[in-house]
């Protein structure tokens, strides 16, 4: 499978209605697109000037070409998507952080309703192998030590050099390396969890006291799952 | 017989031509009179060879006129063959700054407008 999340900044001065057909297009494009799996949105309440996350997953890199060269993708959602359309409402982003992704065994993502956290991470390319393996192990950990937890994965942001065929690298270094993504049940388990003892989130609020070997930067996104057609939480 | 060949070669540059104009990305913007001469200069200076080198080709610019009152609605239609061709040309422009550069100095002078594909009827005559 092929885990895949694309943010958006909005432009100001975006028509509502245009963002609004932007988010049901995104939303439900499974309607249209069926290799798009577990299509939801999100509005961000992170600090970070992002406004709209959609996640989404692919069976496979094949199923994602699919996507790729689909009418609707093209015809629909690019509308108010790229650079040069005169209906674009996202506006540039500096943050590199309009495409992420992972291969994954299985939907380990999944969160039928609930709050989605995103934490993007620069991991040092010179840190120790052991001190990088220390980080994944104290991360594998976080779920026991913290039962707000009910998502925890943590993956190599393999698919931002991929984004075109799901297999094939292309040219430019990815911003973010790795990707945490996180499921609550509700934003105050998603609070309990921030201000809470588990050693990763006591580091955490200290700019990853402990960790900076490892942790270069991050990136939070954080967002109330709006789930969409075909989507295990759809109504 | 070179005359009979001359009209193969043609009807086979004709066939080629129509089945590379089967699918029209087609933008219809409203601009300001007073820009739309930079407007057209920002298609032919900049999106023409940004598009062309990407795969697409140009198929049409046309406008309205600038003396009626109003803002000029200006088209400009690419032919890009297919949606699997089009997504081709598409990692093409995501991957030149020229494109990104373009867009923006566009969207500076645009009020509005459209973006649309087209699919070719099959009576639709050859432009």
């Amino acid at each position: 499978m092929l885990r895949r999340l694309e943010t958006y900044a909005l432009r100001d001065g975006a028509p509502i209605a245009a963002v609004q057909r932007l988010r049901d297009a995104l939303r439900d494009c499974t309607r249209f697109i069926p290799e798009v799996l577990d299509s939801a949105i999100g509005t961000n309440r992170s600090g970070a000037p992002l406004d709209l996350v959609w996640e989404h997953a692919y069976a496979s890199p094949a199923a994602y070409r699919r996507y790729m060269a689909h009418p609707f993708h093209a015809a629909v959602l690019d509308r108010y998507l790229l650079a040069d359309s005169p209906e674009r409402v996202v506006a540039d982003s500096a943050l590199g952080a309009g495409l992420a992704g992972y291969a994954c065994a299985a939907p380990v993502y999944r969160l039928a309703r609930g709050v989605r956290r995103i934490l993007l991470l620069r991991l040092a390319p010179g840190a120790a192998p052991a001190r990088r393996d220390a980080f994944a192990a104290e991360v594998a950990r976080a779920p026991e030590r913290s039962p707000e937890l009910a998502v925890s994965v943590l993956a190599a942001n393999t698919l931002a050099a991929r984004w075109f065929d799901g297999e094939s690298e292309l040219p430019g270094r990815p911003a973010w390396t790795h990707l945490w993504e996180q499921g609550f049940a509700s934003q105050a388990a998603l609070d309990a969890y921030r201000g809470g003892d588990a050693p990763l989130a006591a580091a955490e609020r200290c700019g990853f006291a402990g960790w900076q070997d490892v942790v270069e930067r991050t990136l939070e996104l954080a967002y109330e799952v709006e789930p969409g057609a075909g989507h295990p939480g759809a109504r | 017989m070179l005359a009979a060949a001359a009209r193969t070669l043609q009807a086979i540059e004709d066939a080629v031509r129509r089945a590379t104009m089967m699918l029209l990305l087609v933008d219809v913007v409203q601009i300001d009179p007073r820009d739309a001469d930079e407007y057209l200069r920002l298609v032919h200076e900049l999106a023409v060879p940004v598009m062309t080198s990407a795969g697409a080709a140009l198929a049409a610019c046309w406008s309205t006129a600038r003396d009626l009152g109003e803002d000029v609605d200006l088209l400009v239609a690419w032919s890009v063959g297919d949606h699997a061709r089009w997504n081709e040309i598409r990692k093409n422009l995501v991957l030149d700054p020229r494109w990104h550069r373009y867009g923006a100095a566009a969207a500076r002078l645009r009020r509005g407008g459209t973006r649309r594909f087209y699919h070719r009827a099959s009576f639709s005559p050859d432009t």
